[in-house]
């Protein structure tokens, strides 16, 4: 191509002297005319013809390159666990209702193909959709689920017996590039026949017959255009709006219609037909979901209906193929009567000509449009989530890569979860504020703290924007105070029912000034025992244990369970003048909860390869964190915690063991509550995003929010079980005396066996007392 | 020589209580009993009972019975992630993550093979096969020369 530019050019300069000789020459005499000169017409047609092929290889190299790129062009897909089902399963039925609707999945009797289920009270029955796992594919297959006491109590697959099967996992997001298109790209083989047809017939009839450009049409619509006085009307073919497509520009000039009619025809020279509807499926733009462009219809089918494509039925596709013109114009939710006339008028047309039949046709125009409440796609939808997963994969893989190469990510998010997490979020912070609270926002991070699995991350109120849950380092107050105790049970010289004084102290600073800590509740209490202490959070005790154990030793511990490094620890480091997310907040307690087996926070399980073959797998695997025995004789003090101490609050079914901790930073800006179950671990952070005072402590403002999530979610209760060298005792909550179990003063803790502790008489005469002080509080 | 033998009794045990409960018993039929572990057996607070340990849960069972074959056909990322699904079902006991320690073991990582043997002991009740399968493994990997 450049090279025939090159010789034109040549010619040209050679021409260039020869002329002005001419030129002189015809002074004196009457000279031969140049060819040239007499055949002007044909040669400029000639240098015309040329200028046209440069061109046209020129677009036709554009448009090729486009072409093909974007044929490959693929967003990685981010997918959230499965749902497992065996027997004894935690599931109740709402929750089963409410992730079947996540998914996509129709109610029909006669479960007429995948993607649909019936309920008959705790039975269902599920016609599974086929899914691809990077261990095999699951086929569609027929499966019957019964529930009782909310845990699953038997299942049959195909009408035999099952031990586990797993349900398709839900779409949550996916990793696009940065111009902010988002696709589902499917192939030749997989765009419904039902789709093909209607697109030909409302856009383009005589797709198969023409060769990139329809004169008829054109013709029909520069008449209409003539009539109307201006552009009104395109005559443009299903190709000609792929390369408009392509090129996202929106200027209608006569210029560039003639590009893309060249564009189109040389388009329709490469590739076949079936290549050209494939790509037009996949490109054509669709909707806008915030900074999300909807491209093609497969992201438009889960954007609108929340299901794949080959299962929307006729009055869904009309739908989907009535936007193609206009997706503002004819917006679902702004203009819905609009788009149902059009929907309406494709329909019919689609009868007509015998895409559908008239019963079909009939059945289709009775249903709403159903694409209004967009809650179903974004109940799927989780861009916090999918942040984690992103910054955990930008460390192994090329961003490019990331965002091109169609990667299918299977992730370790828990739908129900997540949707749990946010609901409750949203509704007590709206609670809050109604009760006088100022604007606030906030935080949740759900994990499985026995594999280390991030299940759930709400990073603020509202869909995407700032992720809290990863970027929002607070001070996290007392939150630290378990570090600070189990750094003193680590050095040997403390249990949880030793004796600390609950006076006044001054600490020296670096700087020569001096630091007095202050307690919540303005008061001393004077001698107390570690357990008591720490739950009531009492600051002046915990700095006095703080210190006494070394500020290094506490920071050294912090760093140890994952938290952040402090080179130069101050004596407020105690009551937690340090920041951490959310998200690292939920890695220490994780330590916590593990009992110093750590699996580390992980959010990714597998990612599977644009081609399918190639995995790179994010095994389980175990650290080693933290002395057992120290952390559970913690434990049982931050069981003790959610019993008596700040962490009463809770409102947690009957023999759901937890251990958890309250934190509430200087002037009432951030509250927190992290703790966890056997099997569910929760922090939540409440604030503002200008770190103003919110007047809430940890257990008014985080707390409920936890209960409610943990509550709902976990069906294990906290266990400890004795380490060797430890046993668990019963000691009086107020004097750290030892006591019968029975007594209601008694808290149970894990002590080092070789201590001896004084023995109470009967329940130790200030049991009435705690209790009385208990129902005081209870009714402050 | 024996910690060998405890290991082998250990493991019979365990493949026999395994074998056992996939093949005589129905995974569905009348709903497998919720273990001891699901609801606990006194009050609230405590949070020190040690729950009865019972075999691993039938579905849990079932991959573990693929871990293996994926372990005869020497393919560990399989076998791994087979493992991990059994463990996830049934977290609390420590079969699975033994199986996954003798994995790791297999593969030459010891200091993960440490680890999850460490956590397999831990939920592992102190008179059981499991707890001293796990000993004899940590005894294996403290001999290997690092």
């Amino acid at each position: 191509m450049s090279k025939k530019r090159k010789t034109s050019k040549k010619k040209a300069a050679k021409r260039k002297p020869a002329r002005r000789a001419t030129a002189r020459k015809t002074r004196k005499r009457r000279p031969a005319r140049a060819w040239w000169r007499r055949h002007w017409i044909l040669s400029s047609l000639g240098v015309a013809t040329i200028a046209f092929a440069v061109w046209a290889l020129w677009l036709d190299y554009q448009i090729t390159a486009r072409f093909e790129t974007r044929r490959w062009d693929l967003p990685a897909r981010v997918y959230a666990q499965p749902l497992e089902l065996y027997a004894g399963r935690r599931l109740a039925p709402d929750q089963l209702v409410l992730h079947l609707q996540q998914l996509g999945y129709t109610v029909d009797a006669s479960l007429s193909g995948p993607g649909s289920y019936r309920r008959d009270g705790a039975r269902f029955d599920i016609f599974r959709r086929a899914a691809e796992f990077w261990d095999g594919t699951e086929t569609a297959r027929r499966l019957t689920v019964r529930l009782a006491d909310d845990r699953v109590a038997a299942l049959t697959v195909a009408g035999r017996d099952a031990a586990v099967v797993r349900l398709d996992p839900l779409v949550i997001g996916s990793l696009f590039p940065a111009h902010g298109e988002d696709r589902i790209v499917l192939g030749p083989d997989t765009v419904p026949a039902l789709l093909a047809d209607t697109l030909r017939l409302v856009e383009d009839r005589r797709f198969e017959q023409h060769h990139g450009l329809d004169m008829r049409a054109i013709m029909r619509a520069a008449l209409a255009n003539l009539r109307a006085g201006g552009i009104r009307q395109g005559g443009s073919t299903l190709t000609q709006q792929l390369v408009k497509s392509y090129f996202l520009t929106n200027e209608r000039t006569f210029r560039r219609k003639v590009r893309e009619a060249v564009m189109a025809v040389l388009l329709e020279l490469r590739y076949d037909k079936r290549e050209i509807l494939t790509a037009y499926v996949n490109e054509v733009y669709l909707g806008q979901d915030g900074a999300r462009a909807v491209h093609g219809f497969g992201l438009a089918s889960q954007f609108y209906f929340a299901r794949p494509l080959a299962e929307l039925d006729p009055a869904q596709v009309a739908t989907l193929v009535a936007l193609v013109r206009g997706p503002s114009f004819y917006d679902p939710i702004r203009f819905a009567d609009r788009l149902r006339e059009r929907r309406d008028r494709i329909l019919t047309s689609m009868a007509e000509t015998g895409v559908i039949d008239a019963v079909a046709r009939d059945r289709a125009m009775a249903t709403p449009l159903a694409v209004a409440d967009r809650s179903a796609s974004e109940a799927a939808y989780f861009p916090a989530f999918v942040d984690v997963v992103r910054r955990q994969l930008e460390r192994d893989y090329d961003d490019a890569d990331l965002r091109r190469e169609g990667l299918a990510i299977h992730t370790t998010l828990d739908p129900l979860a997540q949707a749990l997490a946010l609901t409750e979020l949203d509704a007590h912070l709206a609670r809050l504020e109604a009760a006088g609270a100022p604007a606030l926002q906030g935080a949740v991070v759900v994990a499985d703290p026995r594999v280390g699995e991030l299940q759930a991350l709400v990073g603020g109120r509202g869909r995407g924007g700032f992720n809290r849950a990863l970027d929002a380092r607070r001070q996290v107050g007392s939150l630290i105070k378990p570090i600070v105790y189990l750094a003193a049970l680590e050095s040997g010289d403390w249990h949880m029912a030793s004796s600390i004084e609950d006076a006044p102290v001054e600490i020296a600073q670096e700087n020569g000034s001096l630091w007095s800590p202050q307690n919540f509740s303005g008061n001393h209490e004077g001698e107390m025992p570690l357990v008591r202490a720490l739950a009531e959070s009492v600051n002046v005790a915990s700095v006095r244990v703080g210190m006494a154990t070394g500020l290094k030793r506490i920071a050294a511990t912090l760093r140890q369970l994952g938290g952040p490094e402090i080179e130069q620890p101050y004596g407020s480091l105690t009551l937690g003048a340090v920041e951490m997310s959310p998200v690292e907040v939920a890695n220490v307690y994780l330590s916590l909860g593990s009992g110093g087996l750590r699996p580390p926070l992980r959010a990714v399980r597998e990612v599977v390869g644009g081609d399918g073959n190639t995995v790179q797998r994010y095994p389980l695997t175990i650290d080693t964190v933290a002395d057992g025995a120290a952390l559970y004789a913690l434990n049982t003090a931050l069981v003790a915690t959610m019993s008596r101490g700040t962490g009463r609050a809770a409102v947690l079914p009957q023999g759901l063991v937890a251990a958890g901790k309250t934190g509430t930073t200087n002037d009432f800006r951030d509250a927190w509550f992290a703790g966890y179950t056997g099997d569910r671990l929760g922090v939540v952070w409440v604030g503002t995003d200008d770190n103003s005072p919110t007047g809430l402590t940890g257990s008014r403002g985080a707390l409920p929010v936890w209960s409610a999530v943990i509550g709902e979610l976990s069906g294990e209760p906290l266990r400890l079980s004795v380490p060797e060298g430890m046993v668990a005792a019963s000691v009086d909550y107020a004097t750290g005396r030892q006591v019968a179990a029975r007594c209601d003063n008694a808290v149970t803790l894990g002590l080092p066996e070789d201590i001896r502790l004084d023995a109470a008489r009967g329940c130790g005469g200030r049991g009435v007392a705690v209790r009385a002080l208990d129902w005081l509080r209870d009714r402050l | 020589m024996t910690t060998k033998l405890y290991r082998m009794l250990a493991l019979a045990l365990v493949l026999a209580v395994c074998a056992g409960c996939s093949l005589t018993q129905p995974p569905v039929e009348g709903a497998p009993e919720p273990r001891a572990t699901e609801v606990p057996a006194e009050p609230a607070a405590s949070g020190t009972l040690e729950p009865e340990l019972g075999a691993v849960h039938p579905a849990a069972a079932q991959f573990l019975a693929d871990a293996r074959n994926w372990r005869k056909l020497n393919n560990a990322p399989r076998a791994a992630a087979s493992m991990e699904r059994a463990i996830r079902i049934d977290p609390r006991h420590p079969e699975p993550w033994l199986e996954l320690a003798r994995l790791r073991l297999d593969g030459g990582d010891f200091s993960q093979a440490e680890n999850l043997a460490l956590k397999a002991r831990s939920l592992a009740p102190r008179d059981s096969a499991w707890f001293e399968a796990a000993e004899s493994m940590l005894v294996a990997i403290s001999a290997q020369p690092r």
